[in-house]
């Protein structure tokens, strides 16, 4: 790459933290308080497009590029479970899961599942297995970052790999130098027209999408089909469904994804921000993988499919465009890997040290925790990526599966089934991580030719219903977690836009203040 | 008869009849009575990392002093007044508690949203209980509680799909 490249990156930079710093010195204190209380100064539309630049990782800018030019339109199946992955997850179990996590008073995720499902040992299984989980999904963004500032500085492949973990941890301890949402959506905005820039031009090299077609036709006909190159997956439904599955379901049973459903705040502001996330899906989730399979006519020879985008990047735009694209795409790795390692740590310093080994631990003692498993984290996550290097592909539709198929039935349940109770969800995450991690290493895929997440998913939601239902007795559902449920429950008489306007912070409030008027009632002094 | 320390009101209940009535467009409704919920208020100083050094921030953390669930709010103003005690919902957390509530509130608010993995100086000073008085509006389809302070609300004892 060029130096004009590595000009415009380091100016993109400059002007990120340009305005990061423009806004703490003229914004003050005010602006900060209005993020930290919220963000209200944040619109739907701004909101929407931070969460999505934030879940959007390495693997859109690798995975999926990589993905297009190895398969061809195949690829589309994983874009399609993409875009509708983030309503679905809404409409699920937003709008309640958000309103029994603030009535269970739990901060994160885990702790809302040992609250729902009342065990420790919910909590110790969900909190190892998602820290050790979300550790190989940062490993995939550590390969995305190394790869890419290798490409961009020309350095070898170890020094850049090391200089983008580094880069990470700094982000990662110090992100609050950065926390400002203008800069979060400033970074999407980058991300979004730089993807779109380089689609529009390889579409203009090729001569459009149809002559592309006809030209992909004459290397192989088969990148054209929805079965993959060379026809290999035809009629293997059960992969198909994996694919479309993986992204859309997947999502409901992310720990860190559904964290946002109990930030939410009232439904009509959630289905604003969740028709800006379908827009900003539609127009970026099938761009990489389009790119990806133009990939195979601009760059035939091309050694690593996962540099497919970034390839077409440099040799298609000028280089002070591909430097502003390349910060784009760096900038949506690093914030994706300082979210999850944010994630990661918070778990295993709240959920698993200060709940078993040292309940009187000062928040001083959990940033050493957190900071020391991130650490951890970094230097196995730096071996494994030198050593032997895994597609990122692979890493992220593994941690998907495995997480999908261990948590979707517990979080759906959690909401929609009040007889689901802790030894089913218990039996049913650990059967579910089992399958699909079996399914996965046993190569089960090639002669079932049904997808991990397909067989884990189905396997932890009979589980979860047959253990629930034999075990009834046994470890009936608390009366004050059905309770909870049925107060979250929609109602049916009221009016829509009442229910839209309905603050689910005020959730516990308004428990409270029922049973205080029923009981009122009940004693006739009302 | 009880003397309390109120937040501010920023609706009547005529106003907060109007907002009922502008969403579920019945004329019929009418304001039931009202509900006086405590909660102990505590104020946070905590300085926080940004690219212009550290910045000093104070918040106001309500914890509710029925249930125990922490939440940060805005500056508010108190006025005392004297409360027909049946209005007033009895607390069921002490201080202690409600401190370490306020505290674990505070710093994951703080980490969550400057997403960083940072220790904050988080000082919490004690303000004492606090209540906000929540207007109950009975209409054809649903009772609902309106939030006097700002308007928000939240529909009462929901009944299960």
């Amino acid at each position: 790459m060029s130096t004009t490249v590595i000009f415009f990156l380091v100016l993109y930079y400059v002007v990120v933290l340009g305005i990061g710093y423009w806004a703490m010195r003229h914004g003050g204190s005010e602006d900060l308080e209005g993020y930290l209380l919220g963000g209200r100064k944040v619109g739907p539309m701004a909101t929407a497009l931070t969460l999505q630049s934030t879940s959007m990782s390495g693997y859109m800018f690798l995975g999926a590029g990589s993905l297009g030019f190895s398969q061809g339109y195949w690829a589309l199946w994983y874009a399609a479970g993409d875009i509708g992955g983030g309503v679905l997850n809404l409409s699920v179990i937003g709008r309640r899961m958000r309103k029994l996590s603030q009535m269970f008073g739990a901060l994160t995720s885990i702790e809302y599942l040992e609250k729902r499902y009342p065990s420790p040992a919910v909590r110790i299984f969900a909190g190892v297995l998602t820290v050790f989980l979300l550790g190989f999904y940062v490993l995939a963004q550590f390969i995305a970052g190394g790869k890419g500032m290798a490409l961009v500085t020309g350095m070898p492949y170890p020094v850049a790999l090391a200089i983008a973990v580094g880069i990470i941890l700094v982000y990662t301890f110090m992100g609050g130098y950065l926390a400002v949402a203008y800069t979060d959506f400033f970074q999407s905005l980058v991300m979004l027209v730089g993807v779109m820039w380089i689609l529009i031009a390889a579409l203009g090299e090729l001569g459009g999408l149809t002559a592309a077609n006809n030209a992909i036709r004459e290397v192989d006909p088969t990148l054209l089909s929805v079965w993959g190159k060379g026809l290999g997956f035809e009629g293997q439904w059960g992969i198909v469904a994996g694919a479309l599955l993986v992204f859309s379901i997947g999502y409901l049973g992310w720990p860190h994804v559904v964290t946002r459903h109990m930030a939410m705040s009232r439904p009509a502001t959630a289905r604003r921000a969740g028709l800006w996330a379908t827009v900003w899906n539609l127009f970026f989730v099938p761009t990489p993988y389009i790119v990806g399979i133009l990939a195979i006519l601009i760059l035939p020879g091309l050694d690593d499919p996962e540099m497919a985008i970034f390839e077409v990047a440099g040799s298609l735009l000028p280089a002070a465009v591909t430097g502003l694209v390349m910060a784009a795409i760096m900038a949506a790795i690093m914030s994706t890997a300082d979210s999850l390692l944010l994630q990661t740590g918070s778990i295993a310093s709240r959920d698993l040290y200060e709940r078993f080994i040292n309940p009187q631990a000062s928040e001083r003692q959990m940033v050493m925790v957190s900071r020391g498993l991130v650490l951890a984290i970094a230097v196995i996550g730096y071996a494994i990526a030198l050593v032997e290097p895994p597609t990122v592909f692979k890493i992220v539709i593994f941690a998907t599966s495995v997480l999908g198929s261990a948590f979707l039935p517990a979080y759906f349940c959690a909401v929609w089934w009040r007889r689901a109770n802790t030894p089913g969800a218990l039996s049913s995450m650990v059967i579910g991580a089992a399958m699909a991690f079996t399914w996965e290493y046993a190569g089960y895929v090639e002669t079932t030719q049904i997808a991990p997440m397909v067989a884990g998913v189905v396997s932890s939601t009979v589980t979860m219903i047959v253990v629930s239902l034999l075990t009834q007795r046994i470890a009936p559902v608390p009366p004050y977690i059905v309770e909870v449920m049925d107060e979250a429950a929609t109602v049916g008489p009221i009016p829509k836009k009442l229910l839209a306007a309905t603050d689910m912070s005020l959730a516990p409030e308004a428990a409270a203040i029922g049973a205080a008027l029923a009981r009122d009632e009940e004693a006739g002094r009302d | 008869m009880t003397e309390v320390v109120v937040i501010r009101a920023a609706l009547t209940s005529t106003e907060a009849l109007c907002v009922v009535a502008s969403l579920t467009g019945d004329v019929e409704a009418r304001v039931e009575k009202d509900v006086i919920f405590p909660y102990h208020c505590f104020e946070a100083r905590c300085a926080v990392p940004t690219l212009a050094g550290r910045k000093k921030l104070d918040m106001i953390c309500l914890v509710d002093a029925v249930n125990g669930i922490g939440a940060t709010a805005d500056e508010f103003q108190l006025k005392r007044e004297r409360i027909d005690v049946e209005k007033v919902l009895a607390t069921e957390i002490d201080a202690d508690e409600a401190l370490e509530v306020a505290r674990s509130t505070v710093t994951h608010r703080l980490g969550r949203k400057l997403r960083t993995i940072s220790s904050f100086d988080v000082e919490l000073f004690p303000r004492g209980l606090v209540h906000k008085r929540f207007w109950i509006v009975r209409s054809s389809e649903a009772r609902i509680m309106v939030d006097s302070t700002n308007g928000s609300l939240h529909p009462l004892k929901l009944r299960a799909a």
